[in-house]
C-alpha cells in the first residue's frame, strides 16, 4: 500500500535518493522569496497603519467627513440646536 | 535537513528549530516575522526543487518554478487550514503549479494517459505491489518515460502518501475521474516497464 514504510516503497526510496541528490535552489532564488515575504509584510503594516486615515482624507475632499458617524450626528446636533439627546444626568450627578 | 548558510534568522531558526510546521506557521501568523517563513523554506525547499526538476525536466525552470510556488505558499499562508498536513498542502501547490505549467506551455501533448486520443480500454487493475516493489532504477527511467500527468499522479499517491480527495482537490476533479486516472497512470507505467526490461517478465 503507499502507507507501506520506505523499506517497502520504490517510490519513497526514489524521493531519498532525488533529494540527496538535487541541487539546492539557488541562493537567489531565497532571497527573492524572503525578500518578497519582507516586502508584502512591509507594505502590510504600512497599509494598516495608514489606510484608514488615506481613505479618511479621500472621503474628506470629495465632500464627506472624516469624522466617525456618531460624532458626525453629535456635531450635527449641535449644530441644529439640539441638545435633546441620551445623556440624562443621573441622581449621583452623573450622566449616562 | 540541509541548511544552507545563507539563512538569515538564525536566531529564530536555532531558537525554532524543532517546532513543527504548524507552530511554526502560528508564529509567523501572530509576528509577521520573516524569519519564521523562512524556516518553512528552508525545509521545504530541497523537496518542492527536487520535484519541479523531476516534473519540469530543467533545472533553471524548476528555479523559478520554486520562487514561484514559495510565494504563492507565503501568500497564501493564513488560508492554510490543517485539514491536511502542512507537507501535503506544499507538495499539492507544487504539483498543481507543475501541471499548469506544462499544459500552458505543450498546449497540444496530453499531460495524462486518459486525455489521449483514445485511451486503452483497461479491465485489469495493477496491484501496487508490482510498481511499490520496482527496483528503483527502474523505476525512475518508466517514470521519465510515461505522461508527466500520469508521474505526478503515481508521485502525489505512492510517494507522497497523498489521499484520493486530496488528489482530487489539488487537480480539481472528482474523487472518481482520481481513481481512473491513477488506474490508467499504473497501466501505462507496467506497460512502459514490460517494453524496456522485457526480460523481466514474470
Amino acid at each position: 500500500m503507499a502507507s507501506a514504510d520506505s523499506n517497502n516503497n520504490s517510490f519513497k526510496k526514489l524521493a531519498e535518493i532525488e533529494t540527496n541528490q538535487a541541487p539546492q535552489p539557488s541562493p537567489q532564488t531565497e532571497k527573492n522569496v524572503m525578500g518578497t515575504a519582507r516586502n508584502v509584510g512591509f507594505i502590510g503594516n504600512v497599509l494598516e497603519l495608514y489606510l484608514s486615515k488615506a481613505l479618511g482624507m479621500l472621503s474628506a475632499l470629495f465632500g464627506g467627513s472624516d469624522i466617525p458617524a456618531e460624532q458626525s450626528e453629535n456635531i450635527e446636533d449641535l449644530r441644529d440646536g439640539n441638545f435633546d439627546n441620551d445623556n440624562t444626568i443621573e441622581p449621583g450627578g452623573r450622566a449616562n | 535537513m540541509k541548511t544552507p548558510s545563507s539563512f538569515r534568522g538564525k536566531s529564530a531558526k536555532s531558537l525554532h528549530s524543532k517546532k513543527t510546521d504548524s507552530e511554526v506557521i502560528k508564529l509567523y501568523l501572530k509576528t509577521q516575522r520573516s524569519d519564521y517563513f523562512g524556516i518553512l523554506y528552508q525545509r521545504y525547499s530541497t523537496k518542492v526543487f527536487s520535484k519541479c526538476i523531476s516534473l519540469l525536466k530543467d533545472e533553471a525552470l524548476a528555479q523559478d518554478a520554486t520562487q514561484e510556488i514559495f510565494t504563492k505558499i507565503f501568500l497564501n499562508l493564513a488560508k492554510f487550514s490543517e485539514r491536511s498536513k502542512f507537507s501535503t498542502w506544499v507538495y499539492s501547490i507544487t504539483y498543481n503549479f507543475c501541471i499548469d505549467f506544462l499544459r500552458k506551455r505543450k498546449k497540444s501533448k496530453a499531460l495524462f494517459s486518459d486525455e489521449m486520443e483514445n485511451p486503452p480500454d483497461i479491465v485489469d487493475d495493477v496491484p501496487d505491489s508490482e510498481l511499490l516493489e520496482m527496483e528503483v532504477v527502474k523505476l525512475k527511467k518508466v517514470l521519465e518515460l510515461i505522461p508527466t500527468g500520469d508521474k505526478a499522479i503515481l508521485l502525489m499517491k505512492y510517494q507522497d502518501d497523498m489521499s484520493i480527495r486530496e488528489i482530487a482537490g489539488t487537480l480539481d476533479k472528482s474523487e472518481s475521474a482520481i481513481k481512473m486516472k491513477i488506474k490508467r497512470a499504473k497501466h501505462k507505467a507496467q506497460n512502459v516497464y514490460r517494453d524496456i526490461f522485457p526480460t523481466n517478465l514474470n
